[in-house]
């Protein structure tokens, strides 16, 4: 029997110097034989992409999976853009991930934050867009800010209090977002999403996205659904998404910032029993996976002829 | 590892749903043998071209939609798509890691970002995901949330 220990340390690229090559073969969770040792040989050496023949059976395409793979897409580009600090991939991101709908919201971008917070996070971005909607004089920098601040927790607490019971102030009226969300608002909250829905609708009706989102549909369809290949994505793939989301902020705002802020906000809250969990799996996955019946010494110490006789041993390798 | 590169593999590693968190394990493993392996790893086109270092951008968006294509492949459809983009992002860390040691190669914030947007146009390219596919499941997703906050 490897112990646990041994196990993990044979999962690990670099550690131990003289535990052979790492990520040997009890740890591979398929079979990498030689003939994918030699197509893996072309890993960055192609001067195209990938060997095209054979993309077309690599193809996945169903089209409820699309909508999944769009959001996994995004919060990729969203954590990687928080991390970098690049707007324009945060907001790619955002947008993307509105194509897994709610259930990515609260599974996937908002991953460790409770479905309870991620909606209320999400009607939170959306009264702060509406806000932005009422509000023509604010810029999308201030809104963003706005958003992120409401979607930490201390605002998610004092929220929805102050929805239900609004501070009654006179003057200002969602003059300044930021204010208004704040845990100690002076402002009242907008009342409803119906501007913000409203005007998302509008300006996804008349196909904005369609036309601004993509440069040329016509000619970089062509080059994607070409089976013959992978085509070479033209710089325009996302460009007009960005320039999109510059133009109608209120629209990918709350989602980029409810993305942003999950990440940022009430995931980091969570995050350390997150990753706690996640290591525990990553540590059993390879402890199971090293431990394979065929291999275990126990199996391989009796002698031919008595394994399969279900008995105990003494010793090792004898019947009793 | 770069503190840049090992905080966005960290905060990756953070946010993979618990669904994929498996078969995201699985091309993992298989991707980093692949890189890895020294008769693979000589033939890394960051390794092999000496001008790699200035090229990274081009390059190693490039060579990691290969890869993800191998483990694709090799997995027979088996695992999910989701996991590969996953694994795809964390190997792409991984490799820049690798220049970075080996080719004296700088990434910056700037090159990530360029080289995960790049790679994820690759990606959706490789899962055969168009523009237009992409656009109506962005709608789709939208009317959902919308009719949710309601």
């Amino acid at each position: 029997m490897i112990t646990k220990s041994e196990a993990l340390r044979l999962g690990m690229p670099i550690g131990d110097p003289f535990g052979g090559p790492a990520y040997g073969e009890l740890n591979m969770p398929f079979a990498i034989g030689p003939s994918v040792a030699a197509a893996a040989a072309s890993i960055g050496t192609a001067a195209t992409l990938g060997t095209a023949a054979s993309i077309g059976t690599a193809a996945l395409a169903t089209a409820s999976a699309i909508g999944t793979i769009a959001a996994v897409a995004g919060t990729v580009m969203s954590v990687v853009g928080l991390v970098t600090g690049d707007n324009d991939l945060i907001k790619l991101g955002g947008i993307i991930g509105i194509a897994g709908g709610v259930t990515s919201l609260a599974s996937g971008a908002l991953a460790g934050a409770t479905g309870l917070a991620a909606t209320t996070a999400a009607q939170t971005a959306t009264q702060t867009a509406a806000q932005a909607t009422q509000a023509p004089a604010q810029t999308g920098a201030q809104a963003m800010q706005a958003a992120t601040k409401a979607i930490t927790p201390q605002g998610l607490v004092n929220l929805p209090q102050n929805i239900v019971n609004p501070p009654s102030v006179s003057g200002g009226l969602l003059a300044n977002a930021e204010q208004a969300i704040t845990p100690t608002m002076t402002t009242p909250i907008a009342p409803t999403t119906t501007a913000v829905n409203s005007a998302a609708s509008a300006a996804l009706d008349n196909a904005a996205i369609g036309n601004a989102a993509f440069n040329n549909p016509t000619t970089l369809g062509k080059d994607v659904l070409d089976t013959t290949k992978v085509p070479k994505q033209t710089k325009s793939f996302f460009d007009k998404m960005v320039s999109f989301a510059d133009k109608h902020p209120y629209i990918t705002l709350g989602i980029a910032q409810t993305v942003a802020g999950g990440i940022s906000g009430m995931v980091q809250a969570a995050s350390d029993q997150e990753k706690l969990d996640y290591q525990r799996g990553v540590d059993d996955w390879k402890y199971t996976n090293v431990n394979t019946p065929g291999r275990s010494r126990a199996t391989v110490n009796v002698p031919a002829n008595t394994r399969t006789t279900p008995t105990s041993f003494t010793k090792k390798g004898t019947l009793t | 590892m770069n503190p840049m590169l090992q905080k966005a593999k960290d905060d990756l590693e953070a946010n993979i749903p618990d669904q994929y968190k498996e078969d995201y394990l699985r091309y993992l493993v298989a991707g980093l043998k692949l890189i890895n392996d020294p008769k693979s790893h000589e033939r890394l086109m960051i390794i092999k071209n000496k001008n790699a270092k200035n090229r990274l951008v081009e390059m190693v968006p490039k060579g990691v939609t290969n890869l993800a294509l191998v483990l694709l492949e090799q997995s027979r459809k088996a695992l999910s798509a989701e996991g590969l983009i996953f694994a795809a992002m964390t190997l792409t860390i991984e490799i820049l890691d690798i220049a970075e040691r080996e080719v004296g190669a700088t990434v910056t914030k700037e090159t990530l970002a360029a080289i995960t947007k790049k790679l994820v146009e690759n990606l959706f390219a490789l899962l055969k995901v168009s523009p237009q596919q992409l656009q109506e499941a962005i709608v789709s997703g939208y009317n959902e949330i919308q009719g949710a906050t309601k």
